[in-house]
């Protein structure tokens, strides 16, 4: 279980440290408050360290249209699922005698083969999607900019520019928002949606312009989510397993949650720095023809090294599996 | 604006860095999973106390091995998170050794009534899959004992036992708490005042599981007004 102190030993940023502390925290007679902050800390050195979806949310989020709102949807993903496995794991070994069933390191790694799946399938809908995108869209103009809408094209009453033949609007009663933006094109614009008069409309379904942009799909990101979640940390297992026998467990299952918390606060962290990283390089781009390029093939690169992953993480636990046996 | 750009220009490359860092896919299997190591007391007899240790990840076993000097594990067998890879013949010195006996008895006593009970292996056959198992026989019928439990806690402080006993009680063992009192039978019960720890759990978890359901739903809910009234034309 744990380790000795050795040069190999790769403790990312204290995480270890850091878990054995929060673990003693349940333990000790007087539970200080500055155990949700050591547990908030302890979830985010877990989540620098190797694993854990960041390269699949930054490829995910960078690859598509990701807003700020799409990361803080995958880091809660990540510790609502992070939570609950914890919790369903700690109360099986310590009532049910899961321990006796199925050796934990055995689950654990069926759990990351399971999130491999979901990455793999995840992946492979990304690239579908992409190419069924590419197949009926229809190139058309924004203030010079060219770039496809996903076969579906729309009108903006006083806007400049033009779609394709099947023209649609919106209804007002559909979606009430100001205007959208089009964070792949260099010259990002805004429309005012006055819908007052301009338009007229008999569909009511609610979406978002997002979509036409190949924005990230909230099953997706909470698919990737899951898949980053699933398996749990030891230390965050350790500490509600000591919480139910030491008759503390609320408080450790709140440090739990608090260290899920922690773990996603990473995911967001990362979201937002390929969004940005992916931002930088749109306004900083100097040939709109490379450009162009980049838009449009960011998006496979995203969905192609997704599923890579996903057949890494897949291998990785089958063959951890399969030796084990 | 033109220094705006020469700033995002100089600090491209090292977000293109981090970014390309944070892209390495690596599987999250950057640590063995902790499962802790368990005792399970019982009364074998009136004055007998039967204590069951198990490990619950073998790898332990190759560090106890290890820490005894039973076995030598080359260094291809650790891998870069500090664990070692359990090899089947690492826990085979264990069942032969008196060594281990003797870390065992020392690692694991009872006393009642304020003597010593005298400790003596069962068995310790497939001590990997099965465990070991001690009697520890006192002087007279156990109401109440104390149960010593240090396993491993030498080895490296972070270790942890979790022992269960007669009518749902539990305890985590650890290095700063290695000694506990437990009933064993009704009058003992009585005497200790057994709190029920799976009632207290349900009622916890529930409580806390709630707390969480309300404050999530409630946030939710603040979003989607927010939105709404963000949308609302003027």
């Amino acid at each position: 279980m744990i380790p000795f102190e050795n040069p190999l030993t790769s403790d990312w940023f204290g995480a270890s440290g850091l878990g054995d502390r929060l673990v003693a925290f349940i333990d000790s007679p007087q539970f200080p408050p500055i155990a949700f902050a050591v547990a908030f800390v302890a979830g985010a050195a877990h989540a620098v360290g190797p694993g854990h979806g960041k390269s699949l949310a930054a490829a995910y989020l960078a690859g598509s249209d990701g807003k700020i709102r799409d990361a803080a949807w995958l880091g809660g993903s990540v510790a609502i699922m992070h939570t609950l496995s914890v919790f369903v794991l700690a109360v099986a070994w310590t009532f049910f005698d899961l321990s006796g069933l199925i050796e934990l390191k055995t689950l654990t790694t069926t759990l990351q083969l399971v999130a491999g799946v979901i990455v793999i399938a995840t992946g492979v809908w990304l690239i579908r999607r992409h190419l069924s995108g590419r197949a009926q869209g229809r190139p058309h103009s924004h203030g010079g900019v060219v770039h496809t809408h996903g076969g579906i094209a729309h009108a903006h009453g006083g806007a400049t520019h033009t779609h394709g033949a099947d023209t649609h609007a919106h209804g007002e009663a559909a979606h009430g928002h100001e205007g959208h933006t089009h964070g792949d094109a260099p010259a990002k614009h805004t429309h005012p949606h006055d819908h007052k008069g301009q338009h007229d409309h008999d569909h009511d379904h609610d979406h978002d312009h997002d979509h036409q942009h190949t924005a990230p799909s909230r099953p997706g990101l909470a698919l990737l989510g899951m898949s980053g979640g699933l398996t749990p940390s030891p230390s965050a297992f350790l500490l509600l397993v000591t919480g139910l026998f030491s008759g503390r467990s609320g408080l450790a299952l709140a440090l739990v949650v608090v260290f899920g918390l922690g773990l996603a606060s990473v995911l967001f962290g990362v979201g937002l720095l390929a969004i940005a990283g992916k931002s930088v390089v749109v306004r900083t781009a100097q040939s709109r023809t490379a450009l162009r390029l980049a838009t449009r093939v960011a998006p496979a690169i995203a969905a192609v090294s997704i599923t890579l992953i996903g057949c890494a993480l897949t291998v990785s636990a089958a063959t951890t599996l399969v030796t084990a046996s | 604006m033109r220094s705006s750009a020469s700033w995002l220009r100089r600090g491209l490359p090292l977000l293109v860095v981090v970014l390309l860092a944070t892209l390495v896919p690596v599987p999250a299997q950057a640590h063995p999973f902790g499962a802790p190591q368990t005792v399970e007391l019982r009364l074998q007899d009136e004055n007998v106390v039967r204590a069951h240790w198990q490990v619950r990840m073998k790898d332990d076993l190759s560090w106890l091995a290890l820490y005894l000097r039973l076995i030598v594990v080359p260094p291809e067998r650790i891998s870069s998170d500090g664990s070692v890879v359990y090899a089947d013949g690492d826990a085979e010195p264990l069942e032969t050794s008196e060594t281990f006996d003797r870390y065992l008895l020392d690692h694991l006593t009872v006393s009642s009534d304020g003597g010593p009970c005298t400790g003596a292996l069962v068995t310790k056959e497939h001590v990997a899959d099965q465990g070991a198992v001690v009697d520890f026989t006192c002087d007279g019928p156990v109401s109440t004992a104390v149960v010593d439990v240090s396993m491993l806690t030498d080895i490296h402080r972070a270790y942890k036992t979790m022992a269960t006993g007669p009518r749902g009680q539990m305890f985590a063992y650890d290095a700063d708490h290695p000694s506990h009192e437990w009933a064993f039978d009704a009058s003992g019960a009585a005497t200790l005042g057994l709190p029920d720890l799976g009632a207290s759990a349900l009622s916890q978890l529930s409580a806390v599981g709630g707390a969480l359901v309300v404050a999530v739903s409630g946030g939710v809910l603040w979003l989607r007004r927010r939105t709404r009234k963000a949308a609302a034309p003027a």
